[in-house]
């Protein structure tokens, strides 16, 4: 009987603890980031946007935290000890606005086709600055880095099949003008047909104008189904 | 004292087997067997009908209620019946026992069979016709029932308007033609310009399956294409548009649509025609932008698709002086059939061709260079074809390795006896119709016959019925809508080229 009495005690004591409060929405910082790992880099080839000098490119960004009522500014620097990139082969502005109620905001860099990046590869290393609205997110997202040139090399994909059935020997000269013709430069996720038809085209591209390697010999592709000399 | 026990135990064990009763059956009694005939292996059973057996049963002295029945198909018991009646799940070859047990002893007499079960429309005529402004297909299946050892009754189902009946759909309308192909089933391409244009249907039921569109990189045509002609080998497909477009698609498998047409044409060549004898490496194509022969080579999976120069075997002079270079053609050079016969190794080659306005029978035979980037004409001979008789483009041809040539001109159907150069007609029609399609059915003696007016008919060509003077009649049916074309499947590659040997 002690004991219920004790135990009833204990009950009351816990209800009369409880307590009624509003729930609060979050107020706290809202952090900034990009869209993607500073660890999966982009690497852009002029050639395969055969007709631009400038390339727009898009970055995206996110945020962590409640969107805004109000238009938010972030920035975004170019660090300079890990970049090779020179300023005539990019143009950035460095602050940007994250508009009112938004969770992403995507900005784009201009990079520039200049004629010393058809022999050599430059790096652009992008940051995220704090600001007094947005602070840096995590720390693996606040950074992106962009290879970019207008020379070619051997695209994985080209690999023996490719060359024994369908475009034969590669090249540079051969690459940049099956992307010009084509107007595709990755056959990685392409299916057969989709590839021989590519094939196809580029061979009757050759027949119709006969092209010579570097080395003097004609162009040609290794794909059977089109009539040569 | 270890004696005395062994010899207590010794009496004792004496004793005992004296009691034992001895309970086997030494009272022998004969076991009943029968004699069964009428269950035979070796004939088929189209899917979703049922296999009936009747077997004879020869019982002896015995009484034939002293016995029972049990069918076991692939370890499954599916009757218990003296007489068989069931329908399989399945096509295929069911290795089966039939049993007839003794009640009395459970002696068994056991015979073993295979019931052999086909598609439901494997074999058999399909007629397109254009009825009412439609595209329609009618299916004629040959069944053969064992009436005994010694006797088998063949008939001609009809299953008149397949698709529409099965489905409650239109295939389409303005029917061209129909071509089989095969892999371990069959489709049947259907060129048509109305509807959803041309189309493959299942060879195993009927259903549409893709439009030929699809089949090409982009799903659509290239610019100004229509379907007109296909051909299907191991490696390669090819077909060309009534524009003369040639589209060749490389295959890395038998299966149907694996791969896709490109966009891009055979440049350089407009075709007029395209064949490819059975069991052979080269699609024929005639080139009339450049008035020769061209093939699709594919000897081999590593070369297939290389498009190669037909030439005349000057060095080898097999060719008759009269024969004409396929390499080099005149200007009103027209290829009117293509076709040939089976011999193993290679295929001679069976063409009417039209050069000043006279028609020409040319058989040769095609080699390849040891490069493969060259064929050759080798064997060839030409002659007027069946001198009197009046042809004309619209002659229907059928060949086989047999002695005659069947061809069609408006309402007459005449054979050719290749060994005489006469010329015979088998049935004359009424001077009003006009034949539209003729092919082989079964086998070699029997001949299908469309006509414009809707009628379609089957013949006995026997030589029999040929001796006799008459035609023979094994079928005839009307109101099917004018005939387009008529085609013999066979079901599969392996029946395909059964059936073309044995043509």
């Amino acid at each position: 009987m002690k004991k219920i009495i004790i135990y009833i005690v204990l009950l009351c004591v816990v209800i009369i603890s409880c307590d009624e409060r509003q729930l609060t929405t979050y107020d706290g910082d809202i952090f900034i980031q990009f869209e993607k790992e500073y660890s999966d880099s982009t690497s852009l080839m002029f050639i395969y946007f055969p007709d631009q000098d400038v390339i727009d490119w898009p970055i995206v960004l996110e945020i962590i935290g409640v969107a805004s009522n109000k238009d938010l500014t972030y920035k975004i620097t170019v660090n300079d000890n890990l970049t090779t990139a020179e300023s005539n082969h990019y143009s950035l502005s460095n602050e940007m606005i994250l508009k009112a109620g938004n969770y992403r905001d995507t900005f784009n860099i201009k990079l520039n086709k200049t004629p010393d990046l058809d022999n050599k590869q430059v790096r652009l290393f992008l940051q995220i600055e704090a600001t007094s609205d947005l602070h840096v997110g995590k720390i693996e997202k606040s950074m992106q880095v962009i290879n970019f040139t207008n020379s070619v090399s051997r695209p994985a994909w080209w690999d023996s099949d490719m060359t024994t059935m369908y475009l034969g020997t590669y090249s540079d000269k051969k690459y940049r003008l099956f992307i010009q013709v084509t107007n595709e430069y990755d056959l990685s996720d392409k299916d057969m047909s989709d590839i021989r038809s590519l094939a196809l085209q580029f061979g009757q591209y050759l027949i119709d104008n006969p092209t010579l390697e570097d080395d003097g010999t004609r162009m040609d592709v290794t794909v059977l189904g089109l009539k040569w000399d | 004292m270890k004696s005395k026990i062994i010899y207590i135990t010794a009496i004792v064990l004496t004793i005992l087997y004296s009691c034992y009763d001895d309970k086997g059956n030494y009272d022998y009694i004969e076991l009943k067997t029968v004699e069964i005939s009428n269950v035979y292996s070796n004939w088929s059973v189209p899917l979703g009908e049922p296999y009936e057996i009747f077997p004879e049963i020869n019982y002896g002295d015995a009484n034939e209620d002293d016995f029972e029945y049990l069918w076991i198909a692939e370890m499954d018991t599916i009757s218990y019946s003296k007489n068989l009646s069931y329908n399989f799940f399945n096509t295929g070859r069911f290795r089966t026992v039939f049993m007839v047990i003794e009640k009395a002893t459970g002696a068994r007499t056991v015979l073993f069979i295979d019931l052999n079960v086909i598609a439901t429309f494997q074999r058999g005529f399909v007629i397109l016709t254009e009825k009412d402004g439609n595209s329609v297909i009618h299916y004629i299946r040959p069944k053969t029932t064992t009436i005994d050892e010694n006797t088998q009754l063949y008939e001609l189902e009809v299953f008149e308007d397949i698709y529409h009946n099965n489905y409650e759909d239109q295939l389409g309308s303005n029917p061209v033609r129909l071509i089989c192909h095969y892999d371990s089933e069959d489709q049947i391409l259907l060129v048509q310009n109305g509807g959803d244009g041309t189309l493959e249907l299942s060879g195993v039921n009927f259903e549409k399956v893709i439009t030929t569109e699809l089949e090409f990189v982009g799903n659509t045509y290239p610019s100004g294409f229509v379907p007109l002609k296909a051909s299907y080998g191991l490696y390669m497909d090819v077909i060309i548009g009534t524009n003369g477009d040639v589209y060749t698609r490389k295959k890395n498998s038998r299966t149907f649509q694996a791969v896709r047409y490109p966009n891009v044409a055979v440049n350089d060549m407009k075709a007029a025609s395209l064949y490819m004898a059975p069991k052979s490496n080269f699609h024929l194509i005639h080139d009339t932008q450049n008035n020769c022969f061209m093939a699709v080579g594919e000897l081999r999976q590593g070369t297939a698709g290389r498009i190669i120069k037909i030439e005349m075997d000057v060095e080898d002079e097999s060719n008759s002086e009269n024969f004409t270079d396929l390499s080099n053609l005149t200007s009103d050079f027209k290829l009117i059939y293509s076709g040939c016969y089976y011999n193993p190794g290679y295929n001679p080659y069976f063409q009417i061709v039209k050069k000043n306005n006279q028609y020409f029978m040319q058989e040769f035979n095609i080699t390849s260079n040891v490069t493969e980037d060259v064929l050759y004409i080798v064997n060839g001979t030409e002659q007027l074809f069946s001198e009197g008789i009046i042809l004309s483009d619209d002659t229907k041809y059928i060949v086989n390795g047999g002695q005659y040539i069947y061809f069609a001109e408006k309402n007459n159907l005449y054979y050719y006896d290749r060994s005489t150069s006469i010329t015979k007609v088998y049935h004359q029609f009424e001077a009003n119709v006009i034949i539209t399609s003729i092919c082989h059915g079964r086998d070699r003696n029997e001949v299908a016959v469309g006509l414009d007016n809707g009628e379609f008919y089957v013949f006995d060509v026997s030589t029999r019925v040929l001796a006799s003077g008459n035609s023979e009649t094994i079928l005839r049916l009307e109101n099917l809508g004018k005939v387009v074309d008529v085609i013999y499947k066979l079901g599969s590659n392996s029946n395909f080229e059964s059936y073309f040997e044995a043509l």
